[in-house]
């Protein structure tokens, strides 16, 4: 029987290959570059300081403010030097393990528990609800600069001590978006056709009101990758974030800031990698987005038509 | 000896800030496995609810009293754990929104599947073979081919048909229709209430079947109960209630439908004092 053999006898990888999801990423450009830039970075930061760190901070005065593009000084200086004559490509790459882990933690550590409390809150209601989004009101009225600020000064500046602080401080985004979208896939048919076969609350939360939630919610937590980030960054520049000799980008943004005159290559290469990595998630979720919803994901086999958006 | 369903003195209301409102107000009635009966009235007679009340399916703030007795067991204020072998696998229920009744992030045959595998135990080879069985006998056609289609490639007929499917799958002894067809359009509407007349037969199943419309109900049902403003006005056989109506709103509501006209002119309007407030 067709159906029988489909899942269990074809190699998961050959299923890959051979499902329409497959063709559908193949059909669009934006998500391929996406993918392969998100996979690049990656593979950098995981592979790359394994070599790189002990000349990435290397410091030669002379090399001060070197200029980017020319080769005179070996291929580490092709970006060029910073203020204290450390080769920025080499920083960009110890700095996007730094970057990479502070995001994916704090990202995962936030959207993960925001994603189950707003599940939770929403479906459930109730007094817990009530506390819940209280609370949640607090830690948002709170400018959550100020929190990490006051916590990180009493604790050590340590990266830990960071990604704890950032990911509590992000929970509320998710909380409040995981939370609204349940109320509203709570009220629809198919829930209440699932109690009236005997489903119980649980499982209506986990199986059919928790997969409508997931995309907002995946796709929340890419755009947070740039946002966190930069407010890694921001802790790092106003001197509680990462300390020397950790680095990463926006520790690099932050240090070029004095200079942005004379030597703008060390600002704008850590903020183009920045933007670029941040716009890679952005569009990667939405492409993900796009083909998870299989309402949506006809439009990928469709020709595309050059049509003003509605 | 008692009916398979044994409704006594059934009472909801719900508590408002602005005050009580009492949807369902002492109704009583019961049914025999295998018989079909038709509640009628209009929107906002307490229909739906009553239907609900069933399963124990009325949430905050609505509130039951009264005693819904199902194959011996009692509904009205028992905890999910009893109430779970009754959902369903008891009385099960097709709901009148049929274009939302499916999860759209699951394929039509996980939704037989599942039931299948998780309320009746079967195995997943013998669940595959009684979805695709199914299927075929909700009228879908080319069931095999139409398996791993998703809810928004189902046409609203043939998605009441899969919500019928996972309904009957279950082996309920009795199924509750609340409105099935008034979502659908007239040539939709006439397939589904064969297709719910043939299985109830072959299935033996009781059948509640709530409508406001007459003509469906006069077609479907042996028995008639007659609902307004939450109480059952009247009830009976459905050929001695339509021939012969007792109470003077079963007289007007039947005097207002076109089927039991000649001509325009003997169309009664409903009058004033029978109308509910909206």
């Amino acid at each position: 029987m067709t159906i029988a053999t489909r899942s269990s006898q074809i190699s998961p990888l050959k299923r890959i290959f051979n499902s329409p999801k497959w063709e559908m990423f193949l059909a669009s450009p934006l998500a391929i570059a996406s993918l392969v830039w998100l996979l690049f970075v990656t593979f950098v930061a995981v592979i790359g300081p394994i070599f790189v760190a002990e000349q990435a901070n290397h410091q030669d005065l002379l090399l001060r403010f070197y200029p980017p593009f020319t080769l005179d000084e070996g291929v580490s200086y092709v970006l060029g030097g910073d203020s204290l004559g450390r080769p920025i490509l080499l920083q960009l790459i110890v700095g996007a393990r730094t970057s990479l882990i502070i995001a994916a933690f704090v990202v995962g550590m936030s959207a993960l528990l925001g994603y189950a409390i707003g599940l939770y809150s929403g479906y459930f209601g109730g007094w817990i609800d009530n506390i819940l989004l209280r609370l949640a009101d607090i830690l948002h009225t709170v400018p959550s600069m100020l929190l990490a600020l006051v916590v990180l000064f009493v604790l050590d500046p340590s990266i830990t001590n960071l990604i704890v602080v950032l990911g509590i401080t992000r929970i509320p985004v998710y909380l409040r978006t995981a939370r609204a979208q349940t109320l509203e896939v709570r009220e629809r048919v198919f829930i209440e056709v699932a109690r009236a076969a005997g489903a119980s609350h649980w499982r209506i939360m986990t199986r059919d009101v928790a997969p409508m939630v997931f995309p907002t919610i995946r796709t929340l937590a890419m755009l947070e990758v740039a946002t966190v980030i930069l407010q890694a960054a921001s802790l790092t520049f106003l001197g509680i974030g990462l300390q020397r000799p950790d680095v990463d980008w926006g520790m690099m943004v932050a240090d070029g800031r004095e200079y942005l005159r004379s030597a703008w290559f060390v600002t704008v290469f850590p903020g183009i990698i920045i933007v670029l990595t941040a716009l890679a998630a952005n569009l990667f979720s939405n492409w993900l987005r796009a083909v998870e919803d299989p309402a949506q994901s006809i439009h990928f086999f469709s020709k595309p038509r050059r049509q003003k958006a509605e | 000896m008692s009916a398979l369903l044994d409704v006594e003195d059934v009472r909801i209301d719900f508590t408002t800030r602005r005050g009580v409102v009492h949807a369902v107000r002492g109704v009583s009635f019961s049914i025999d496995q295998g018989e079909s009966v038709a509640m009628v009235g209009a929107s906002g007679s307490g229909k739906t609810v009553l239907g609900r009340s069933l399963l124990g399916l009325v949430e905050e703030p609505g509130e039951v009293s009264g005693s819904i007795i199902f194959n011996g067991q009692q509904v009205v204020g028992s905890s999910e754990s009893h109430l779970q072998p009754i959902r369903g696998l008891g009385m099960a229920m097709v709901f009148q929104d049929a274009l939302d009744g499916l999860n759209p992030v699951y394929s039509i045959g996980s939704h037989l599947m599942e039931i299948l595998t998780i309320r009746m135990k079967k195995s997943r080879s013998e669940a595959r073979h009684e979805a695709l069985r199914l299927m075929e006998e909700v009228g879908i056609p080319n069931a095999k081919s139409r398996f791993h289609d998703y809810p928004h490639q189902f046409s609203g007929g043939m998605r009441q048909r899969i919500c019928i499917a996972l309904a009957i799958g279950l082996r309920p002894k009795i199924l509750i229709a609340d409105e099935p067809t008034t979502a659908l359009d007239v040539t939709v509407q006439a397939g589904i209430l064969d297709l719910i007349r043939r299985l109830q037969d072959d299935y033996g199943m009781g059948l509640i079947f709530i409508t406001h419309d007459l003509a469906v109900a006069q077609q479907i049902s042996e028995r008639v109960l007659v609902m307004y403003n939450g109480e059952i006005v009247e009830q009976g056989e459905t050929r001695e209630v339509f021939q012969h109506p007792k109470h003077r709103y079963t007289r007007a509501l039947l005097a207002s439908h076109p089927a039991h006209a000649t001509s325009w002119r003997d169309l009664q309007p409903m009058p004033e004092s029978f109308v509910l407030e909206a």
